[in-house]
């Protein structure tokens, strides 16, 4: 069974096209990289795979599970880091995670488990509101791991950390896929995508223009010194291209 | 069925706890406690110092009242039609105050005891010693020792009786019904702004789990307002079972009416405008009955529609001696129709609730 299965997904928003049939699909301990420039629909995407969204037409199964008439199922099964830092402030780290172990039906031990983890245990009962934002963002990590999902999605992880923290957070990552966890990743960062990702996915307006290992797609756009970004630039930014070349 | 309760019972005691971290729902907290206090408070502070006041019926034509009138040690009201009237007056008082009958033969010196009267929230250690001040003064006046009998001699409120039954009715009523339009819409508001609603919804719970856990979070601190309301108040409560099951009613029409607002609003200042804009029409009503006897009546039957309205007579009803569970007046004590009125205003907001909850619901 795939980690994820999405076929012709696709999701208007009064009038506008934000997805456009994407289909695609990604295998048990992958990480897949879900690349795009801004307002490609990476965000929506990942709104209608975790069961935030209802999509206007098309299907999408997390786990086996159908985003739309699953959701109760398919929740369980995954773990969100958002593009934004979206946690109690006034609780400490540790009511924060306890708060989610309540939801989730997660043993409390969950829940030294994911503060050693991620490196928090001796700040675990400071207020959030103290924290740095590589803090926060290693908390995040922590509720979205607490109940130990089979896929995780990372939005943007490392946008606006220091090397340090961000370069912490990779590791990480690579470590999830080698425990069997699947990791969707998205980000701007392409040298991380390389790095990071079995393949990625390359949207522009709302549509998947390329799907590989970033090895092959840097391979069929010019060999050995293209880049990600090279392939990325070629194909998402045609028409800025053609304006500054004007 | 106990996944459901676990995620409710989850966000609900996140919410108690983090309420008292919250600036802004701390103030609603201490201000509708302040609030409370005052209306307690400050009826009785008037009184402090001042001579106390007596309300006399004069059965013939004493040479005694000229004289209490003339008195600076008690403050003699005079003029009453009937002693029942006297005591009509006497139910609507703010503080300790004594009602006097003296009867027709007064004068001919064969009464020495006199029958005097109290509110029934006026403690013992009070009544007695307005008692003594009185007969003290009113001896010295006549030239001859009299006493007052108070002994069973018990007056209560009616509903519609002003004073003090009022006073504590508006502030139960004000203090209940803003705990819900503010302190609701702000736990909601809270999760919205903060972004948070975002992760709790890829969470196991949902919009129906989140929505009631705000309510119980809203209900909790309604009824811990509730619980002060009634301690301060606890003199005036004749019918314990009946002003605990008006003020819960009350609390849950407040909630309703918060998830509402809070499910409609999704920033501070639209639940500003939204808010005065219900507070508004809920007030000001409650503000006109209680000079209700100078309304026309058919405004007053428009008002008496309004769940604020309903509340406020529910609670005076249940200060009365002896409320009936019937629905005709609320001025005879009926408490049928305005609970009945404040349940249906209730039912009517959860389901616009629910509505709202499956139209956020994606």
């Amino acid at each position: 069974m795939n980690a994820i299965e999405v076929q012709n997904l696709t999701r208007d928003f009064n009038g506008l096209r934000a997805v456009d049939s994407v289909s695609f699909e990604v295998q048990p301990g992958e990480v897949f990289g879900f690349l795009g420039p801004n307002g490609a629909g990476k965000t929506t995407t990942i709104r209608m795979l975790t069961g935030q969204l209802r999509p206007t037409t098309g299907t999408a199964r997390v786990m086996g599970c159908d985003v739309v008439t699953q959701r109760d199922a398919l929740k369980p099964q995954i773990g969100i880091v958002f593009e934004y830092q979206n946690i109690y402030e006034r609780l400490s780290a540790r009511d924060n995670l306890l708060f989610a172990a309540r939801l989730y039906g997660a043993p409390k031990a969950r829940v030294d488990a994911v503060l050693k983890q991620m490196g928090l245990e001796e700040r675990a009962n400071d207020r959030i509101k103290k924290y740095s934002n590589g803090m926060k963002q290693r908390l995040l990590i922590a509720r979205a791991l607490l109940h130990e999902p089979k896929v995780l999605f990372l939005d943007e992880p490392t946008r606006g950390l220091d090397p340090n923290v961000a370069r912490e957070i990779r590791a990480f990552v690579t470590d999830l896929s080698r425990q069997g966890v699947t990791v969707f990743l998205t980000t701007h960062y392409m040298e991380e995508a390389d790095r990071l990702s079995d393949r990625v996915a390359i949207l522009h307006k709302g549509k998947i223009v390329a799907l590989d290992a970033p090895a092959r797609l840097k391979a069929a756009h010019g060999g050995e010194q293209t880049t990600l970004e090279d392939v990325f630039i070629a194909l998402t930014g045609t028409e800025l291209r053609g304006r500054f070349e004007e | 069925m106990k996944t459901h309760l676990r995620i409710i019972g989850a966000v609900a005691l996140k919410d108690i706890t983090d309420a008292l971290k919250n600036r802004t729902i701390l103030i609603i907290l201490l201000s509708m406690l302040f609030l409370i206090g005052m209306y307690r408070v400050l009826p009785l502070l008037e009184s402090i110092g001042q001579a106390p006041n007596v309300l006399v019926y004069d059965a013939g034509d004493s040479t005694l009242v000229p004289l209490m009138e003339s008195s600076l040690a008690l403050k003699a009201w005079t003029g009453y039609q009937s002693e029942a009237h006297m005591k009509e007056k006497l139910a609507s008082g703010q503080a300790p105050e004594l009602g006097l009958v003296i009867p027709a033969d007064f004068d001919a010196g064969n009464e020495t005891t006199l029958q005097g009267y109290v509110l029934y929230w006026v403690n013992e250690k009070d009544a007695v010693a307005l008692k003594q001040r009185v007969e003290e003064e009113i001896s010295r006046l006549a030239g001859r020792s009299i006493s007052i009998h108070l002994e069973g001699n018990t007056i209560f409120m009616q509903p519609d009786s002003s004073g003090y039954g009022l006073l504590a009715g508006l502030g139960m009523s004000f203090t209940i019904l803003m705990i819900g339009v503010s302190l609701v819409p702000n736990l909601m508001l809270d999760e919205k702004q903060g972004r948070t609603m975002d992760a709790l919804l890829v969470s196991p719970a949902g919009p129906v789990h989140v929505t009631l856990a705000k309510a119980l979070a809203g209900l909790f601190y309604a009824a811990a307002t509730i619980a002060v309301a009634l301690a301060l108040y606890n003199r005036l409560i004749t019918h314990w079972w009946l002003t605990v099951c008006v003020m819960l009613c009350g609390a849950l029409f407040a909630v309703a009416l918060g998830l509402l607002l809070g499910s409609l609003t999704e920033s501070r200042q639209q639940l500003t405008v939204l808010g005065w804009g219900v507070v508004i029409p809920l007030f000001v009503p409650m503000m006109l009955v209680m000079v209700r006897n100078l309304l026309p009546t058919w405004l007053y039957a428009i008002l008496r529609w309004i769940p604020s309205v309903a509340l406020f007579e529910a609670l005076r009803i249940s200060f009365s001696q002896q409320p009936t569970l019937a629905f005709g007046r609320p001025t005879d004590a009926q408490y049928g129709l305005p609970l009945a009125l404040l349940l249906a205003w209730t039912g009517a907001l959860l389901a616009l609730v629910a509505w709202r909850v499956r139209q956020i619901d994606r």
